[in-house]
């Protein structure tokens, strides 16, 4: 167990690092921070100076190196837009992010898992073909246009539901549908293919065999155990909501961190984007490395193995 | 239809997968003879013909079938160029990061040890970040161009091929025919492009579907959201970020390029699902 | 396919009739739609036109012109006068307090004012504060603005763009958190909201006798809906009262929406095609050949576009100003028909028969900018087309990124050729043309007081201006407003919605 642990944290470790590496050269490399900072109305004796009391002038490895160090005490730079710091903007804009991340797994857990459970109960009947092709249809919808359609339907035709904004949790209705339809078809699949596989199994054969009543032996024993890698993908899919909401964002107007980082790439304010990126991408991690021990608490056969 | 070997069998009676290739088949031929059967020049604009509904409307302009959007271009015009466009980009977004995923994941899976734990880290990295994300920050940088976009989205959809091929090339690494070819002295690369290769055909080609699908979606997005294909380009997510002023009164300009990224898409996911309920059934 | 696009249709139509009655008449409260986010509400930092109308109503300027009339009325100062060419005294109103309720003074004039007439303050548009020399506290009611030389325009600025801040909160604060709690004199008091929204609130010790009047609406909530369907959604929806940037477009259909009225103001802003003559963004710069210039020129076809695209009364416009201004000559102008030929045999002289490519960037609309692309198309001239948000695609033009700028100009609303002209062609950042005979006239111009004389050297001005083919000035902008029935409300010719005038009617 320890020896698992202390590689997946090594992994975590060196993911980070390379993501920093791809943030710095987004932020440092591609573009010239200098020009950035000083605004548009400077002059070429403006910039040097800049780029001279920043230290945008010392060389690459240097540079990295005090990004590092910024970034490890919390700094992220400043907006070349606003002149606030990066941290400040972005920390007032996760909330409005997770909650509609959060609330969009919600949705694709509540459609896929009772779907996928009885798809896999009844394989090839009707049930099952729906809920398949609620997954290809899901899989193949475009969300940004189903959004810009929910808008139209249930915004203003039938006018059940508020179109923009984020003050009320009835905002987050149609958002979350619009994301939360990208995240159900691949968590539904496992489902169903967890639940076929694991009520083949031979300790679900003789739990039944034993007479444990049906519910019982499904809920209990079954799901349990299907339910696993759908842990993992939660924690993916929540990852990716992190990252894929900024287009959700910009049509509903909610401002979430993925409208930010649309709003500061049309500005080309880099210090916001490439905090965003690794700021998306550290969550990412954590949040694997949660589902992969949560996963290995979960399951006695890896914890066994290592 | 080599690429799909086991087309010749069983796949006549997959439905999911026959309405797929069907769709998709049509796809292609629209894409390929475009100059051909386009009514119209889908760039040159008439301001005095502009926002013309579709036919089953009333006040339709004859001759422009699906009607004409906000430049007065015609809209069927367009919508057969962007077909162009998405298979263009899908393919091409899928060749690049096939190639990559596949090579690392090969590699990862033959000569295992320190090779895997990079390339597998590799992956991890690649995973966490956020695709549309840094996307959008890599094109704002470099400027918006189908180029870019496709080489931008080649660059970072590589890493399901990866997985798939690191796990297929380890269950037969140990294989009997392997181990024959090493002990022949096979050079490695031959091994690997002709003995391993061919043998993780099967799930390589659905994650190609899958990956293209994917690819086709992201591009719309970035298109959509002003840092994708640039105009005058007929990109579908372009059409649509363009016609979405217009939803509430003209609403055909977002609902065809919706329809037509929706129906693509889903006839490459529908093949895809065929050829793995195929490969499941053969297993 | 068919059927559902016939559905949606049908949805497009009942939804007209599903307006939202929730008007804020109810509570005396507005909600508005507003497309930018405000990175500051300091005037001089946040000159947006959004951030400008914010700047209206939270802090007042020492002087107004009222928006019907045109004549200046007394705001902070009751009263004004030219003391010699470079010196305006103005005397102060007594009792005005700003929002955390203390007490307005000179020394708040001369400490705002002085603060930003220094460059390195950074005031976004130096044009509106450049000319201050010093502002001078005579006494505790009494105030001097000292220009550098004779300043014409001066009352103008004053009127348009020099709010005035609370010395006091200022210095305890500091500029940067002043901007993000912003305290004025004005008729409304910032309340901070969301990230998404904010409030202002009548302001209850607002002075009365200044042209402002005193405000009859009690709450304004400021909703920031960056897209402009989502925003016409929300119209549509009742979830606010009243938007702009409406496109031209969908103001008859709008209109038709029971419950609500839309309608497009003319506005002073013009729009223009600014071209890179300097090679700023390329020295190579095909468009340095006057000659090519002049086929851009005349290849677009103005007046189809206006027609088809701008809508309103918006017009053709021939100058680098706004025609109402004062010294904006059209009789001065070259005018270009719209003559593809021409402009090919031009291209082909110049030595660009094989055409070339250009990067254009705009941002206010992309039919436009896609029709201008086209009709460059039509001669040769790819445009690889950027549209990007107001604020990025004017930093793309003053830094010389860009090979032509579809921008617009809105001149601070002053109606003065200064202030247009004057600021594009005076070799500032905005100056793509950077030439010298021309930034000569336009410096003589700013600095001449006799108004013969002024309009003369003018005249010299967009002479050389369209001669040398620097623009294709195109067209007046015409603003679309969408607002509900009820609301008492009239769009103004300077883009400045004054809510502190609106009322319900109901």
């Amino acid at each position: 167990m320890t020896g698992f642990l202390l590689r997946r944290l090594a992994l975590a470790l060196f993911v980070l690092v390379t993501i920093s590496v791809i943030t710095f050269v987004l932020s440092h490399v591609a573009v010239d921070p200098a020009l950035g900072v000083a605004g548009d109305s400077a002059t070429d004796e403006d910039i040097a100076a800049i780029r001279a009391q920043y230290g945008f002038d010392r060389p690459y490895l240097v540079q990295y190196a005090a990004y590092i160090g910024n970034v490890l005490s919390g700094d992220f730079g400043r907006s070349y837009l606003s002149g606030e710091p990066v941290i400040g903007l972005v920390a007032e804009r996760v909330p409005a992010t997770a909650l509609l991340a959060f609330l969009s797994i919600v949705f694709a857990l509540a459609l896929s898992v009772p779907l996928g459970v009885l798809a896999a109960l009844h394989p090839n009947s009707l049930l099952d073909r729906l809920a398949l092709s609620l997954a290809v249809f899901g899989q193949a919808i475009p969300n940004f246009w189903a959004g810009l359609l929910l808008i139209l339907v249930f915004g203003l035709n039938l006018g059940w539901l508020p179109i923009s904004g984020s003050s009320s949790l009835a905002h987050f209705v149609l958002p979350s549908i619009t994301l939360g339809t990208f995240a159900m078809p691949a968590l539904m699949r496992l489902v169903r293919a967890g639940m076929i596989e694991v009520l083949d199994a031979d300790y679900i054969r003789t739990a039944r065999a034993m007479g444990l009543k049906e519910r019982t032996v499904l809920w209990k024993y079954a799901l349990r155990n299907a339910v696993l890698p759908v842990v993992s993908l939660t924690a993916v899919q929540f990852g990716f909501m992190l990252g894929g909401s900024i287009v959700v964002e910009s049509i509903f107007a909610i401002q979430g961190i993925g409208y930010l980082a649309w709003q500061s790439m049309s500005r080309a304010d880099m210090p916001v984007i490439q905090a965003i990126v690794l700021l998306v991408s550290m969550a990412y991690i954590v949040l694997t490395l949660a589902a992969d021990l949560l996963n290995a608490a979960l399951d006695p056969r890896l914890r066994r193995a290592s | 239809m080599t690429v799909f070997p086991e087309s010749d069998r069983v796949h006549q009676r997959h439905w999911g997968f026959l309405i797929g290739a069907g769709l998709l088949g049509v796809a292609a031929i629209v894409a390929i003879f475009a100059p051909f059967i386009t009514p119209h020049d889908p760039f040159q604009q008439d301001l005095a013909l502009r926002l013309k509904p579709p036919f089953w409307h009333e006040g339709a302009e004859p001759g422009y079938l699906l009607g004409t959007d906000q430049l007065g271009r015609d809209y069927l015009s367009r919508l057969i160029y962007g077909t162009r466009i998405s298979l263009v980009l899908g393919l091409g977004a899928v060749l690049i990061s096939g190639l990559i995923g596949i090579t690392l994941g090969i590699v990862a899976g033959y000569f295992g040890g320190w090779i895997d734990t990079a390339i597998s880290a590799l992956i991890t990295t690649r995973l966490s970040l956020p695709v549309v994300l840094v996307a959008l920050a890599i094109v704002a940088i470099v400027g918006g161009s189908l180029t870019v976009v496709l080489l931008v989205i080649g660059l970072l959809l590589w890493d399901q091929f990866a997985v798939v091929a690191r796990t297929a090339t380890m269950s037969l690494r140990n294989a009997e025919y392997i181990a024959a070819a090493r002990a022949m002295g096979t050079s490695r690369l031959h091994i690997l492009v002709r003995e391993v290769l061919p043998n993780i055909r099967a799930p390589l080609i659905v994650v190609a579907t899958v990956e293209m699908a994917n690819a086709i979606l992201i591009e719309a997005a970035l298109s959509f959201l002003g840092l994708g294909v640039q105009a005058p380009l007929p990109s579908w997510g372009l059409m649509l970020s363009e016609g979405k002023n217009f939803m509430f009164f003209s609403p055909w300009l977002i609902t065809l390029p919706g329809v037509c990224l929706f129906t693509l898409t889903l006839a490459i996911n529908l093949m895809g699902d065929g050829l793995r309920d195929v490969q499941a059934r053969d297993r | 396919m068919i059927r559902f696009s016939r559905l949606l249709s049908a949805t497009a139509v009942l939804a007209l009739g599903a307006t939202g009655a929730l008007a804020g008449s109810e509570d005396n409260s507005l909600t508005i739609g507003i497309g930018e986010e405000l990175p500051s509400f300091d005037g001089y930092i946040s000159t947006s036109r959004d951030g400008v109308v914010m700047t209206r109503h939270l802090f007042d300027m020492l002087i107004y012109r009222n928006p019907e009339t045109f004549e200046y009325e007394p705001l902070l100062a009751t009263s004004w006068e030219r003391i010699d060419d470079l010196t305006w005294e103005f005397t102060l109103r007594e009792g005005v307090t700003f929002h955390d309720g203390s007490a307005f003074d000179a020394e708040d004039v001369a400490f705002t004012l002085n603060h930003y007439a220094d460059p390195e303050a950074g005031a976004r548009s130096q044009a509106s504060v450049s000319w201050i020399e010093n502002v001078e506290v005579v006494d505790p009611q009494t105030v001097r603005i000292v220009s550098d030389a004779p300043f014409p325009a001066a009352l103008e600025f004053v009127a348009g763009s020099l709010p005035i801040y609370p010395s006091d909160y200022v210095e305890s604060v500091g500029w940067q958190e002043f901007g993000q709690a912003p305290i004025g004199t004005g008729p409304y008091v910032y309340q901070a909201g969301d990230s998404n929204a904010f409030t202002l609130t009548a302001y209850e010790d607002y002075f009365e006798g200044g042209g402002k009047g005193t405000p009859a609406i009690d709450t304004i909530e400021v909703r920031i809906i960056p897209d402009t369907a989502t925003r016409i959604a929300e119209m549509i929806g009742g979830g606010v009262d009243w938007i702009w940037n409406v496109p031209a477009d969908q103001i008859e259909q709008l209109n038709a929406v029971p419950g609500l009225t839309a309608e497009l103001g003319s506005t002073m802003r013009i729009a223009m095609v600014a071209m890179d003559a300097a090679g700023r963004a390329n020295p190579e710069s095909p468009l340095a050949d006057p000659r090519v210039r002049q086929a851009v020129n005349h290849a677009i076809d103005r007046e189809t576009l206006v027609s088809a695209l701008v809508g309103g009364d918006g017009e053709v416009v021939n100058v680098p100003c706004y025609p109402m201004q004062f010294g904006c000559d059209t009789e001065a102008a070259t005018v270009y028909d719209f003559d593809p030929e021409r402009a090919r045999e031009l291209l082909a002289e110049a030595g660009h028969g094989d055409g070339f490519s250009v990067r254009m960037a705009s941002f206010r609309d992309r039919a436009r900018a896609e029709a201008v692309q086209q009709y460059l198309a039509n001669v040769g001239i790819t445009a690889d087309l950027e549209m990007l948000q107001a604020r990025a695609s004017f930093s793309a033009w003053r830094e010389g990124d860009i090979d032509m700028w579809y921008g617009d100009w809105g001149s601070f609303s002053i109606a003065d050729v200064s202030a247009s002209t004057g600021n594009f062609f005076n070799g500032g950042t905005n100056d793509g043309a950077q030439d010298a005979e021309l930034i000569a006239l336009i410096e003589r111009g700013a600095a001449t007081i006799d108004e013969e004389e002024r309009r003369s050297i003018y005249s010299d001005a967009i002479s050389r201006i369209t001669e040398q083919a620097y623009w294709v000035p195109m067209h007046t902008i015409v603003m679309g407003y969408a607002y509900k029935d009820a609301l008492d409300f009239t769009p103004t010719v300077d883009e400045l919605p004054r809510f502190f005038l609106a009322s319900w009617t109901e």
